[in-house]
């Protein structure tokens, strides 16, 4: 039913050719696998154990999948090819109507490196699914239909399946938010749920509106869309930015998130701070700044204003945090904080930055997260105050967790310095003062996390926890991939830019009216 | 020439010759011959539909080199059997087909009343699949009625029930006001134009724009009572209450189907541009109808009212569908009959499913609130799962077809110049899938009642029936360029 367009799916890449079902494998493995594990049975530790490793299989099939693509792409840069998409998968789907979509999947740079990242988090996620005792096959079935909604995003080039798939994670994690966590979790679960539909349904209205008014007759994002009216420009990139920011979790529509962040259980919170979160900044950075350019430079003040008090509040709010989760969730919201600016900044570098520091926080704060929670399950509390000490019982989980704040503040040789470094000196000259005070938030937000590091592990040692063991093999399993992922986009950060750059390049030269 | 305009007529009204014929055979069988068992009369009716079905396709088929989509036009336009009508005969029949195979529980508590319960179903089938034929007054009033007669009297078959009767009486008794507000409205259209003909009224409207208005007002209200959206909405809440869920699916399915059938007929082929009145009654009416819906949901404690509440919502989303008939903004078509009918056939099965999923349930014995419903999952993790499925279909999550019906209908609002209107069902859909996603996860994530139970209750053929349907849910994303196809076919004669 799916018919072919007439211009046929494109290889970009010089030299290379890829099977066309490469992003459609990367999308749908997990969808296959959730059917699979619908109809396993769950009642004996065996059967758990086979549904977890269907989940893990095919998260990590597509993780390769995921990292094999990008490691061609990157070899046909180097051949000289690549231009606005790596690899397309371009099918009719529906022409009846007064608008064309299509099964348009597409991964430039920007998609590509984070489907790299998300991927290997829900590698992560599943892994660290051996420690959820009830329930199983519906929490692998849900994260392995999550996981098809966030490559599905990541990979639409039509609004329609876009909205598809934005729209597919709202019932998976919805459940997952309900079922799993602590005794406050149903309330949180209603919070994003209210947040969660507005979202999709100002979204709707955004893609709604752009594909009725514009003329083109057409759902597909490569649609020139940014030659819309100032009026309608600008209700949509509004309409849009509204829905991606309420995902992204961004000040002042960050509620949902901290409380989510506290109440899910690890591997769920974990999805959340990181995945969901990043599915809104780059719903921000395709649709918000690559469709509606103009508006989207007319209103970037806007944008960097709220960067710059999400910033401090962030800062500010996480000192004053006695629960570890909420403390990583305000931490997150001040670094997801320089993100916006970076995306305010509409320069190619901070813009390349702010993915940078996407993937650099995706990582840190899944493992603050997965960390927080191995925690709670040796110590029985989330209070900062019930802490201390604790390095010389759980030494390795001392360093991991010590990496991972490392990561997030940036420092040298970890993705962070290169993400933060890069959206600076890209920000700074195109506001300067609000660089300024997001930098100094900054400051606030590391000594926020240096402190608390040094209250769990430093100090005197607690008798209540005096016998605290030190991480096991499998959650070494899913914490070593995550210190990889950031040595390398620390060390080697000239392996992904030409990536990356490949991607932001036609969103900067849109904003700058090119 | 006679005899060939004779075998045209004869073709293009064979489905619902068929129809009304096997209906009669249902009707008859049971006096001639007491003792056949229920299970007769289901598979007489399931033949009778595909039938019915073949006939409309084979009457498509003759039309596939007329341009104009018009089979044949009778009585100087009164009767008009075209591409729309034929389109909306296949999915009533595809409504009543798929209520005959998942009706097997509620026809063994009427044994003695099967025969006339399939009777009916077909007489409802052939009156839904006439009204959209139909021009002119008079009998466009009379199909109306017999289909709000018929559909009242399967309300009341189960006549031993005290509820049951009680809400059979109270429809009655709606239908009846409905009824005489369609009668009123439409003798005061024909006393300012002196024509019967709905397409001689629209041009001869322009004399008396006040009365005109009051005529078409009342023609509306009345509609909204078969539409089952408000004013006239009590029943639908009273018939997933009082009636089997099989029987009720049917119910709100035609009821809704003709009324939205009827709807477009009446203003887009009827009124279309010269009466404008009717377009801005229907923004408001269709406005009020969402947020109505909206509103009840939140508040609702039993499930099959909250399906019930969920089924008027779409009805009255349908209506924007039908007010976006003319030009885009872009000088193009806004293709809002088209989006109608693809949202027409994807509502009616999905309501058709989860009502069909309730009575799956209500045949194992599973009360009605909303509480117990609670840790569904741990009892029957299939019907759970199946029940999940059906109540996102009907709230438009994605990616199951009704999130396209809805994005179809309300991107042709908005080109139609009706944003305001998108943005009040934008809003009622969120607000209606609040309290049912509750629901969902109230299956999955509480504990209640712990006895487990099948569904063994219901025989296979209708829990075939019923998984295949939220299958086909999920299909319509996929395949939504034939269905969408098949739609604006049927649109193309609608204006």
């Amino acid at each position: 039913m799916l018919a072919q367009t007439p211009t046929t799916p494109t290889t970009a890449t010089s030299g290379l050719q890829f099977p066309n079902i490469l992003l459609a494998l990367i999308v749908f493995i997990s969808f296959i696998g959730f059917l699979v594990v619908m109809f396993l049975p769950d009642r004996t530790d065996e059967e758990r154990g086979r549904v977890r490793t269907i989940g893990l299989a095919a998260s990590g099939l597509q993780f390769f999948l995921a990292a094999i693509f990008g490691m061609l792409v990157q070899v046909g840069l180097a051949e000289g090819g690549g231009v606005s998409s790596a690899n397309e998968e371009n099918y009719n789907w529906t022409h009846s109507f007064s608008f064309t979509s299509t099964y348009h999947l597409a991964a430039d740079g920007i998609s590509l490196t984070l489907l790299v990242l998300c991927t290997l988090l829900f590698v992560c996620v599943f892994f660290h699914s051996w420690k959820v005792r009830e329930h199983v096959r519906l929490y692998i079935a849900l994260m392995l239909l999550l996981e098809t909604s966030v490559n599905g995003v990541l990979c639409s080039g039509d609004y329609v399946l876009f909205l598809v798939f934005w729209g597919m994670q709202i019932l998976p994690l919805y459940l997952m938010l309900r079922v799993f966590g602590g005794p406050a979790r149903a309330r949180a679960a209603s919070r994003y749920l209210v947040f969660a539909l507005t979202s999709l349904g100002l979204l709707t209205g955004a893609v709604i509106l752009v594909v009725a008014r514009t003329g083109q007759h057409t759902s597909d994002i490569t649609g020139n869309f940014h030659a819309l009216l100032g009026p309608v420009q600008a209700a949509g990139f509004w309409l849009s930015f509204a829905a991606f920011a309420i995902a992204f979790g961004v000040f002042p529509v960050h509620r949902w998130r901290i409380d989510a962040q506290s109440e899910a259980a690890p591997g769920v919170a974990a999805v959340i701070s990181s995945m969901v979160t990043t599915l809104g900044a780059y719903g921000m950075i395709r649709i918000g700044l690559g469709q509606f350019p103009g508006a989207a430079h007319q209103y970037s003040l806007v944008i960097v204003g709220l960067a710059v008090v999400g910033a401090v509040w962030g800062g500010l709010g996480a000192l004053a945090q006695d629960d570890v989760r909420r403390f990583i969730g305000y931490s997150s919201l001040a670094q997801l904080s320089l993100v916006l600016l970076g995306i305010g900044a509409h320069t190619s570098v901070a813009l390349e930055g702010a993915v940078l520091l996407l993937v650099a926080h995706g990582v840190a704060v899944t493992m603050l997260t997965l960390l927080s929670g191995s925690l709670e399950e040796r110590t029985r509390t989330r209070s900062l105050r019930g802490y201390g000490g604790l390095v010389a019982q759980v030494p390795r989980l001392a360093g991991f967790w010590m990496f991972a704040v490392f990561t997030a503040i940036g420092v040298p040789l970890l993705a962070g310095f290169v993400a933060e470094f890069m959206l600076f000196s890209g920000a700074f000259p195109a506001h300067r003062i609000a660089t300024a005070v997001v930098m100094a938030s900054l400051a606030v937000t590391t000594g926020g996390l240096v402190w608390t590091a040094h209250r769990i592990f430093f100090g005197p040692v607690r008798e209540t926890l005096s016998r605290v063991r030190d991480v096991s093999t499998l959650e070494l399993a899913y914490l070593l991939p995550l210190v990889a992922l950031v040595l390398l986009f620390g060390i080697r950060p000239g392996a992904v830019t030409p990536v990356l750059t490949n991607g932001v390049i036609q969103i900067t030269t849109r904003l700058a009216g090119g | 020439m006679g005899s060939s305009f004779g075998a045209a007529l004869t073709a293009a009204l064979l489905p619902e010759t068929l129809l009304v014929a096997v209906a009669l055979v249902c009707a008859l069988l049971p006096v001639l011959r007491p003792r056949e068992r229920p299970d007769l009369y289901r598979w007489i009716a399931v033949i009778g539909l595909l039938g019915a079905i073949a006939a409309s396709g084979s009457v498509l088929y003759g039309m596939r080199l007329n341009p104009s989509g018009i089979a044949i036009v009778v009585w100087n336009g009164g009767l008009v059997v075209d591409h729309f009508s034929i389109y909306v005969t296949i999915a009533a029949c595809t409504f009543a087909l798929i209520t005959c195979l998942v009706s097997d529980t509620y026809v063994r508590r009427i044994p003695s009343r099967s025969g006339g319960f399939f009777a009916l179903v077909l007489l409802v089938t052939a009156g839904v699949s006439a009204l959209a034929a139909q021009r002119e007054m008079i009998t466009f009033f009379l199909t109306l009625a017999v289909v709000s007669i018929a559909l009242t009297t399967v309300h009341a078959l189960m006549k031993t029930d005290d509820l049951a009767a009680e809400a059979a009486w109270k429809h009655l008794v709606e239908g009846a006001v409905a009824m005489a507000a369609v009668l009123y409205g439409l003798a005061i259209l024909y006393g300012v134009t002196g024509s019967t003909n709905l397409a001689t009224v629209a041009g001869a409207l322009r004399r008396g724009p006040g009365l005109a208005t009051l005529g078409t007002a009342l023609v509306l209200l009345g509609l909204t009572f078969s539409l089952g959206i408000f004013p006239l909405r009590q029943w639908v809440a009273r018939a997933g209450e009082a009636t089997p869920a099989a029987v009720a699916g049917f119910l709100v399915t035609m009821g809704a189907t003709a009324g939205a059938v009827a709807w477009a007929r009446f203003g887009v082929s009827g009124l279309g541009n010269a009466v404008g009145a009717w377009t801005g009654l229907t923004a408001v009416v269709a406005a009020a109808g969402l947020l109505d819906a909206a509103l009840l949901a939140v508040r609702e404690t039993r499930v099959t009212r909250l399906v019930g509440e969920m089924a008027s919502a779409q009805a009255a989303l349908l209506l924007l569908g039908v007010l976006s008939f003319g030009l885009g903004a872009s000088r193009v078509p806004a293709q809002g009959a088209t989006a109608f009918l693809f949202a027409l056939g994807i509502f009616g099965v999905a309501v058709l499913t989860a009502f069909a999923l309730l009575a799956i349930l209500q045949a194992a014995r599973l009360p009605d609130a909303i509480s117990d419903y609670r840790g569904l999952a741990h009892r029957s993790p299939r019907a759970a799962l199946l029940l999940a499925i059906a109540l996102a279909a009907l709230i438009g999550a994605p990616p199951l077809g009704g999130f396209i019906a809805r994005l179809f209908v309300l991107e042709s609002a908005v080109d139609a110049g009706y944003g305001w209107l998108a943005v009040v069902a934008l809003a009622a859909s969120v607000a209606v899938a609040i309290p049912v996603v509750r629901l969902i996860a109230s299956m999955f994530a509480d504990t209640g009642e712990e006895t487990p139970f099948t569904m063994g209750a219901t025989p296979l053929l209708s829990r075939i029936i019923t998984a295949s349907c939220c299958v086909a849910a999920f299909l319509a994303t996929v395949l939504a360029q034939p269905l969408l196809m098949l739609a604006r076919g049927g649109a193309g004669p609608l204006p």
